[in-house]
């Protein structure tokens, strides 16, 4: 209560939703999520495949595929909103401000590379440091060019994007009126070609809006485009001003330390200005770019942060000398190594066996600690989850079902998924049977109405077919979407399985045998 | 003559059939080479394990990765071919490697061969001894009949003999010491070069002081060496001269001797010695054909003894290769695995139709109609339509595309499936639903189940006997109830500890237990073997740990009893207060 007030939020999706296009028409995979990241803490969002958490992660880093597209919603962080981000914009955040690691480290990493080039990779291409000061005074003429470039195309493939799913309802409506025996042959006819039509019709709109578009942001792009030019051509001349600048102060020092070199015979003396030579050159080149010893220390340091024994000596090595564990830690460095706030970590531990899953879970919590990291824990798996987190969301069917910290979830859960997530677990201290959760998810190209779970549910009500249910409040950090919360439904306790493990848990711990608070 | 051969047969034990055993591994061990020359590597896969499975039961093997669980499973399918030891199925011998046989051979040979070197080698010193014992007492003789006559001379000749071995052995010692002194000297002064190497420093400033108080060291040591060597050597030369000296004299001696010796007493002398010289030799002779005698004895009960050996062996090895020719294939098919990853074990090009019904086909059964209403037979058994019998395997998701796995296993009607860690690559939430699947198959075929895992809650459930490996060895096998109510060895203790539970509270405060092997065991002693410890609980211990797990278990059965009792409390508790309740409400209308 009190504690998670004061911390601040880093991350806030409010009502996110984000579709694919395929061939079998348009798949809703999430739809209206909306969860927060507080400083320090580990989020973890929980769900089956197809749940669709990994869509949500990878729009936080703006990796969506690009069949993908975001609906609605946005994604705030450092008060911008991540889904209206440019691709250049989003080189800044990508890797430097959040990190991403993810499921199987053989295929996350290249096969044929040395893993310390791969983690030195991302600091040696980015550590130009004159290219990046000259790309930091053109950046606003440039981010707003490009802005205005996307948003232009921007309306004219959405408009594309809507002509696309029109065609392919009508296709499948086509087919559906060729096959239904109860028409007549003119009738059909007839239904075709209105549908034909109706396609020709949205053409000529989207052809007009085009036409409309290019006329409307052809002289703003080119204002903007000659104010970008100007910028530029600035840019340049300040950034080999500096750089000029660096090099005559290192050339002066240099002659400096040569004319005194030449004139001493002392050998100390001469020792101590051999050694002033080497400083003073690695400063300068420090100043323009991150050399590769630069960067081999610091791989290197990193290295032994997360674990990895005899750092300096397997930096030559390849990935396929590594065992498992050891992958996902050269991942999680290669993460780390730009020193990002927020880690997003997408089933790290999934191919990994127990033990090692073990050692890696507590890398990564040691490392939130010492770094001080915000980390968002994808998983399937609630022991995992039991470890990590101190916020659990529930995902189903692209919405979040459950939300709340991880006692909550744990010991006060109300949504009937998670009843069921809780009781497929198997457990070494219970003796009960496993309760598989029967059927599969359904089909997000045709989202169920009313409650998404509601046909695998033993708890389902007539109005879950009906009409979703809204957010009830549990407590002041606990949400969850389930009629069985409304005042009017019936009571309904969880199943005895779940609540005796929940008792012996409680008790366990010496909490009593009742969750409060 | 034609010898002829005896009809071979394949390896068949009833008694396996007897007591209803379906699978037996015995002394299973499984290496792989790798490498050349220098960079060869022969890895221990499977390092002797030996196990038996009854019918009807789900036997779990749990182990981290690169246990050997899924090698002990290839090779129990004949995946691989397995080095050495057996598996049986169903009595016959399906699998069998010889090359602890091959091994036996070999060393038994080397054993011998040089047990006889080294007897003969001994002979050889023997006879030598005798020889030389005979020379000497032919000496004494000689010496002795000349002392008779002439006392001087042989006196003078019995003290140069022994002043002459003198001599040799003092110049042997000296020899000897002056080896040691010269090795000691060289390596001070290695040591002296080491050590300014490693301390010196060029760019300190007391260097120059550091290297003094080294050198001085060393010199001290060098120089005290070096008095003690030419004290001895001063005391060798002395007394070599003196006795040089003295060996000179006696030679002049014993010349002027001979010279004066009369050729009639020589003559006499030589005949007499002859005598004594012929009697003693045939004395010899006689030993030295006894010890011959007895040598080549022993050499031949050893020989006889490896021909018996490399015969069973070789026997053995030929009935191993007459059992892998031979096996019966309808035996084979009684046997079926499902593998770990449902995305790599189905072929993509393949429908699932095609899939399923590919082991009919290999048996023979190329009938396209009966075999599809097999593969439907089996698709309803696994939980799946008919409709997807046309379908591909990318098409359906990772718990379905599993049930396809266990269908194209069904089809064979298997008696014995091994499945290779089938839930691992499923959600959590999915893992309920296969594990349930397989225990409905099992109760209603009759199936008996490998379960290769390395998750042990989840062999927890599904397993009756679970054996726990680590690095090729088992090392605590007992039923599945009993490994959880006593874990005993510290890797099972370690395994559990990891497994994560779905409890915050206790999570977060959670201890892992490691196992590291070094310091967990002294096998410095004793070795460990798998001890029966508690009826049908085995763990891998020598004596010492055997008593401190009993230790254990005293502790942990305690333990349990006061939780049970705890319970039973609360219970009661519970039991009387709605009994009260209905007693009070019973009261009040009376009222």
């Amino acid at each position: 209560m009190k504690k998670h007030r004061d911390k601040e939020v880093v991350i806030k999706v409010e009502d996110l939703s984000i579709s694919f296009s395929t061939d079998h028409g348009r798949l809703h995979a999430v739809r209206g999520v909306s969860f927060e990241l507080y400083r320090g803490e580990v989020l973890a969002i929980v769900g089956e495949s197809g749940s669709g958490k990994s869509v949500s992660a990878k729009t936080i880093m703006g990796i969506l595929a690009p069949n993908g597209r975001v609906e609605g919603g946005r994604i705030m962080y450092g008060g911008e909103d991540l889904t209206k981000v440019s691709e250049e914009e989003f080189h800044r955040i990508r890797g430097k401000k959040i990190g991403m690691i993810f499921q199987d480290p053989l295929s996350s990493l290249n096969p044929i590379m040395r893993i310390g080039k791969q983690i030195t990779e991302a600091i040696i291409i980015n550590g130009n440091k004159l290219k990046l000061m000259y790309e930091d005074l053109i950046y606003e003429d440039n981010v707003a060019y490009r802005n205005a470039l996307t948003k232009a195309r921007g309306e004219i493939d959405t408009s594309a994007f809507q002509l696309r799913n029109l065609k392919i309802e009508n296709k499948y409506k086509a087919r559906a009126i060729r096959e239904d025996k109860s028409l007549t042959g003119a009738d059909k006819r007839a239904k075709l070609d209105e549908l034909i039509e109706q396609i020709k019709a949205a053409d000529m709109e989207h052809r007009a809006l085009t036409k409309r578009i290019k006329a409307e942001y052809k002289p703003i792009l080119a204002e903007l485009k000659a104010k970008l030019k100007v910028a530029q051509k600035k840019a340049k001349a300040e950034v080999k001003a500096y750089h000029n600048e660096l090099k005559a102060e290192y050339k002066k020092e240099r002659d400096a330390l040569r004319a005194e070199y030449k004139a001493t015979k002392n050998v100390e003396r001469r020792k101590e200005l051999r050694a002033s030579l080497k400083k003073a050159r690695l400063d300068y080149v420090d100043k323009t770019r991150v050399t590769r010893q630069v960067a081999h220390d610091m791989a290197v340091k990193v290295m032994e942060e997360v674990g990895i024994p005899n750092a300096a000596r397997r930096f030559r090595q390849y990935p396929f000398e590594f065992s498992g564990g050891m992958r996902q830690r050269i991942v999680i460095a290669i993460a780390l190594i730009q020193n990002p706030d927020i880690l997003i970590c997408d089933e790290p531990t999934t191919a990994l066996d127990v033990t090692i899953q073990a050692q890696i879970l507590e890398l990564l919590l040691r490392l939130k600690h010492e770094r001080q990291l915000s980390i968002i824990f994808i998983t399937h798996d609630l022991g995992v989850v039991a470890n990590m987190a101190d916020r659990v969301a529930v995902m189903y069917a692209g919405r979040i079902v459950e939300y709340g910290k991880v006692e909550e979830i744990f010991y006060n859960p109300k949504h009937p998924y998670t009843w069921a997530l809780l009781s497929s677990i198997p457990d070494v201290d219970t003796k009960e049977r496993l309760e598989a959760i029967p059927g599969t998810p359904p089909n997000m190209v045709y989202p169920p109405k009313g409650d998404a779970f509601a046909p695998r549910s033993k708890y389902a009500m007539a109005v879950d077919f009906i009409e979703e249910p809204p957010y009830f409040q549990v407590s002041e950090t606990h949400f969850a979407r389930t009629w069985l919360l409304d005042p009017r439904a019936p009571k309904v306790e969880m199943p005895k399985i779940v609540s005796e493990r929940i008792r012996i848990s409680l008790e366990r711990a010496g909490k009593g045998g009742e969750f409060n608070g | 003559m034609v010898k002829k051969q005896q009809r071979r047969q394949v390896t068949f034990k009833q008694e396996l059939v007897d007591q209803d055993i379906i699978l037996s591994v015995r002394h299973l061990k499984q290496f792989f080479t790798s490498g050349r020359g220098a960079n060869k590597l022969r890895t221990k896969a499977v390092h002797d394990i030996s196990f038996d499975i009854k019918k009807g039961e789900v036997f779990g093997l749990v182990g981290e990765s690169s246990c050997g669980k899924t090698t002990t499973g290839r090779s129990i399918i004949k995946l691989y071919d397995v080095t050495s030891g057996s598996v049986y199925f169903k009595g016959y011998r399906i699998n069998a490697g010889s090359r602890w046989n091959e091994k036996e051979i070999k060393w038994k040979t080397i054993r011998t061969n040089r047990e006889i070197k080294r007897l003969k080698k001994v002979l050889k010193a023997d006879i030598k001894q005798e020889k030389l014992a005979l020379k000497q007492k032919i000496k004494e003789a000689e010496l002795d009949i000349l002392a008779k006559s002439n006392p001087e001379l042989a006196a003078a000749k019995r003290e140069l003999a022994a002043l002459l071995v003198t001599v040799q052995e003092r110049k042997n010692i000296f020899t000897k010491d002056e080896y040691s002194f010269k090795t000691k000297i060289r390596d001070l002064k290695q040591a002296l070069r080491d050590e300014i190497r490693e301390r010196s420093d060029d760019s300190q400033d007391d260097n120059d002081i550091i290297v003094a108080e080294i050198n001085k060291k060393y010199e001290g040591q060098m120089t005290r060496e070096t008095k003690k060597f030419e004290k001895a050597r001063k005391q060798f030369v002395k007394e070599q001269d003196k006795d040089s000296k003295r060996i000179l004299e006696l030679q002049s001696v014993i010349k002027t001797g001979e010279k004066n010796l009369a050729p009639a007493l020589k003559n006499e002398l030589a005949a007499e010695k002859l005598v004594i010289a012929t009697k003693v030799k045939a004395e010899c002779d006689h030993r030295i054909a006894e010890l011959k005698e007895a040598t080549a004895k022993v050499i031949a009960e050893l020989k006889a003894n490896l021909a018996e050996i490399v015969k069973t062996q070789k026997e053995k090895i030929a009935q191993i290769r007459y059992d892998m020719k031979h096996i019966d294939m309808d035996i084979m098919n009684k046997m079926q695995m499902i593998f770990q990853d449902p995305i790599d074990s189905l072929n993509p090009r393949m429908t699932v139709e095609d899939i399923i019904q590919e082991g009919l086909q290999i048996q023979g059964m190329k009938n396209r109609a009966e075999n599809s209403k097999k593969v439907i037979e089996a698709l309803e058994k696994v939980g799946l339509i008919s409709d997807y019998a046309s379908r591909y395997p990318h098409e359906f998701s990772g718990g379905q595309r599993q049930r396809i796995g266990i269908a194209r296993a069904l089809i064979m009607n298997p008696e014995f499936i091994i499945a290779d860690e089938p839930v691992s690559a499923l959600d959590v939430s999915i893992r309920a639903q296969i594990i349930n699947l397989l225990n409905d198959l099992r109760d209603e075929l009759g199936l008996t189940i490998l379960f290769i895992a390395h998750d042990l809650s989840v062999v927890k459930y599904f397993c009756d006997r679970i054996a726990v490996m680590y690095y090729g060895n088992i090392v605590e096998l007992t039923t599945s109830d009993e490994l959880f109510r006593h874990p005993l060895h510290p890797y099972t203790k370690a395994l559990l500890s990891a497994i994560p539970k779905p409890d915050p509270y206790s999570e977060k405060n959670r201890e892992r237990i490691l196992y590291n092997p070094f310091t967990a065991h002294d096998y410095r002693e004793e070795k460990p073997t798998l001890q029966e410890i508690l009826p049908g609980h085995f763990v891998l211990a020598n004596s010492e740990e055997m008593d401190r797990y009993r230790q254990e278990i005293a502790e942990l059965d305690k333990k349990a009893a006061a939780e049970e009792a705890a319970e039973n409390a609360r219970v009661a508790a519970q039991e009387v207060t709605p009994k009260t309740e209905a007693k009070s409400k019973a009261k009040k209308p009376q009222k």
